[in-house]
């Protein structure tokens, strides 16, 4: 791998007494989709903030395409595309207005990069007479990257483009950055949803300020090392998820979508646990090998961090 | 210069956009100007006078001829009658039985707030008395020395220079420019900055690679020629409706107004680096500047009056020096080499704000 689009060496970042990243070191290659994953809380905006030298480290040290975030902020500021998790363009200006404000900032123009922003701006041309502020979610978010794109910049730093969008949307808006990856952009995006990890080349599961683990997702799944179970059952999903907790042979028990994910303590044993827990008043119980996601990697690391 | 002229032009489309704002921007300064033009007017005119003699022989007739041609005052007989030529002043024989009766009577003129002062004439001992009600202190010392002028009663000659007549105008119109410029450029222009710091929006302008110099010049710019708009308007207002001299100096009166905008720009704008919210702005920018404009500058309340340690707060207040200057240069005619003390410290005080504005706005934002 040639010189990484972006290293951080024990990055830190203090609030008072709250520390909001806490000794965060990895690399993002050149031409990376690089996933940043992890709850509310867990530094996902200070770091990209410190990325985008919005803010700086109290200790440690992040560069961007080799330029120091802090005594090189000029030079990161110029090749980096940011936005922000919040819709922070003009709500009162068009649609155009927007765009061209955000290109003459970058001293470009819309006509230059249009080739770049065409697939994600094409659709919003009809409403470029709109107000921005009059958008849908959907439609705010690209006209957001559309003007984080117009000075083709080398890295794009995302922070949680998806969060409040709809699912049709968060699915169109990684086929975009999947796109632009295969342009040669280097794109790091956070998000909380960990269901995104799979569009990522790697991924960074976070909480609390460090980074628990850095992998391609599916190096990140194998990682679980143990087998895993589906279980659900006819009554009371939460009373069957307390019932599973207490059990002695259970390690772990955490509600899902539709069934819990349990995994053992020791030799997995579903055949005992499915008698235990009909002995105990449950019905229609069935315990089902499924195959360990993000999610339950994610679980499995902040129950060790504990 | 590409990039200042595209933020220069957003800026002025926020304010295009934003029509309260822009009806505020506009209306205030003529609104201002013509109430306390016309509505609040801080002269008295029409003070009600009541003449009263003690007995027949005084000629009161002669005396309220005479405080009537005086245009503040309006003469009308205690109790009195007019046959549509002359007006006859009751004229009770002064007898101890009545005595009560007149006084009582002069309470309840008073009182009931018919008249603003009423004149006893003794004929036979040569005296006059003049009663008047001092629950307005204005008015009384006013009305005081409205009849005691009218009367010649062995006043010195006076002579009123600069402003002859007495208009408040001539007081009003520097101060509301201290006031107007403060309340368009501070106020405004921190919100202005504040609401791009609530939206996020001056994250993607302080990770772009515009210099904080630019867009902070272009912030400024719209409301810097908004504020020019109001200066002409403000001068053609006060000159051809309000009838203030301008003393043919309005170059420099439009040079220290210039200089004072900037100063309430920088105001606005380090306001602006010192709170996250649009009402914090707004708050801070009219505690900051619109109260001590109001109380501290001489504009309403004379400072020479006020106790010592507030006459020297008042030193800090910018509107101060800038309503002083433009008084001098204004009313009075003087140039702009005869108030170098007080350009000096406006231009200092300017320096400073910028100096400490960007500063805090070279800060990043967390």
């Amino acid at each position: 791998m040639n010189a990484p689009a972006i290293a951080t060496e024990n990055l830190t970042r203090r609030f008072g007494r709250l520390t909001a990243l806490d000794g965060v070191t990895f690399r993002v290659g050149r031409g990376e989709l690089f996933g940043v994953i992890g709850p509310d809380g867990a530094g996902k905006t200070t770091l990209m903030r410190l990325l985008a030298t919005l803010s700086r480290p109290d200790a440690g040290r992040a560069s961007v395409l080799e330029f120091d975030t802090v005594r090189q902020q000029a030079e990161v500021r110029r090749r980096v595309g940011y936005m922000p998790g919040r819709f922070a363009l003009y709500p009162d200006l068009t649609v155009a207005e927007n765009l061209a404000f955000f290109a003459a900032l970058y001293r470009t123009d819309v006509a230059a990069n249009y080739d770049l922003i065409a697939p994600i701006y094409g659709p919003l041309e009809r409403f470029a007479s709109r107000p921005a502020g009059k958008l849908s979610g959907g439609m705010k978010q690209k006209l957001a990257l559309s003007c984080a794109l117009i000075h083709r910049p080398d890295v794009l730093l995302l922070d949680e483009p998806t969060t409040g969008v709809d699912p049709v949307s968060r699915r169109e808006f990684w086929t975009i950055l999947a796109r632009l990856r295969s342009q040669g952009m280097t794109v790091v995006a956070s998000t909380p949803y960990m269901d995104e990890a799979s569009r990522c080349d790697r991924i960074a599961l976070c909480d609390a300020g460090r980074f628990l683990r850095v992998d391609s997702p599916d190096a990140v799944r194998r990682s679980y090392g143990r087998p895993l179970f589906g279980l659900s059952a006819a009554a009371d999903r939460h009373a069957l998820l307390l019932a599973a907790r207490r059990d002695a042979a259970v390690r772990s028990c955490y509600a899902f979508g539709n069934e819990h994910h349990l995994a053992f303590r020791d030799r997995p044993d579903p055949d005992g646990l499915r008698d235990r827990l009909e002995a105990g008043g449950f019905r229609d119980v069935c315990l089902r090998p499924i195959e360990p996601g993000v999610e339950d990697c994610f679980m499995q690391l902040t129950e060790r961090h504990d | 210069m590409n990039t200042y002229l595209a933020f220069v032009r957003k800026e002025a489309l926020h304010i295009l956009r934003d029509r309260r704002t822009l009806l505020v921007v506009v209306l205030l300064p003529i609104v201002q100007i013509l109430l306390f033009g016309f509505a609040i007017s801080t002269e008295i005119n029409d003070l009600r006078i009541r003449v009263a003699a003690t007995d027949r022989l005084t000629d009161a007739g002669r005396i309220a001829t005479r405080l009537d041609a005086s245009p503040y005052l309006r003469c009308e007989a205690l109790d009195g009658y007019y046959d549509g030529k002359n007006k006859y002043y009751d004229s009770f024989s002064y007898r101890s039985d009545r005595k009560n009766y007149r006084s009582d009577r002069i309470d309840q003129v008073l009182r009931r707030g018919e008249a603003d002062a009423v004149l006893v004439v003794d004929g036979r001992q040569g005296r006059m008395q003049l009663v008047v009600d001092a629950s307005n202190p204005n008015t009384a010392t006013m009305a005081a020395s409205y009849v005691g002028g009218a009367l010649g009663g062995g006043a010195p000659d006076v002579r009123m220079l600069y402003n002859p007549q007495m208009l408040s105008a001539y007081n009003f119109v520097p101060g509301l420019m201290g006031l107007i410029f403060v309340i368009i450029c501070a106020v405004l222009t921190s919100v202005a900055i504040v609401r791009e710091k609530e939206t996020g929006s001056l994250d993607l302008l302080l990770v772009s690679p515009v210099s904080p110099f630019v867009t902070v010049a272009a912030k400024m710019t719209p409301y810097f020629a908004v504020s020019c708009l109001n200066l002409a308007t403000i001068l053609a207002l006060a000159h051809y409706v309000l009838g203030v001299p301008l003393a043919g100096r309005a170059g420099a009166t439009v040079a220290l107004t210039l200089l004072y905008i900037v100063l309430a720009l920088a105001v606005g704008l380090l306001v602006s680096t010192l709170v996250r919210t649009q009402v914090a702005a707004m708050v801070l920018a009219l505690i900051a500047m619109m109260l001590p404009t109001i109380l501290l500058s001489g504009m309403i309340f004379p400072l020479e009056n006020a106790p010592a340690p507030l006459q020297w707060l008042s030193a800090v207040v910018p509107a101060r020096w800038y309503i002083g200057a433009v008084r001098k240069v204004m009313i009075e005619g003087l140039s702009l080499g005869d108030v170098t003390v007080e350009l000096a410290v406006l231009a200092g005080m300017t320096a400073l704000l910028l100096a400490a504005a960007l500063k805090n706005y070279n800060k990043r934002t967390d």
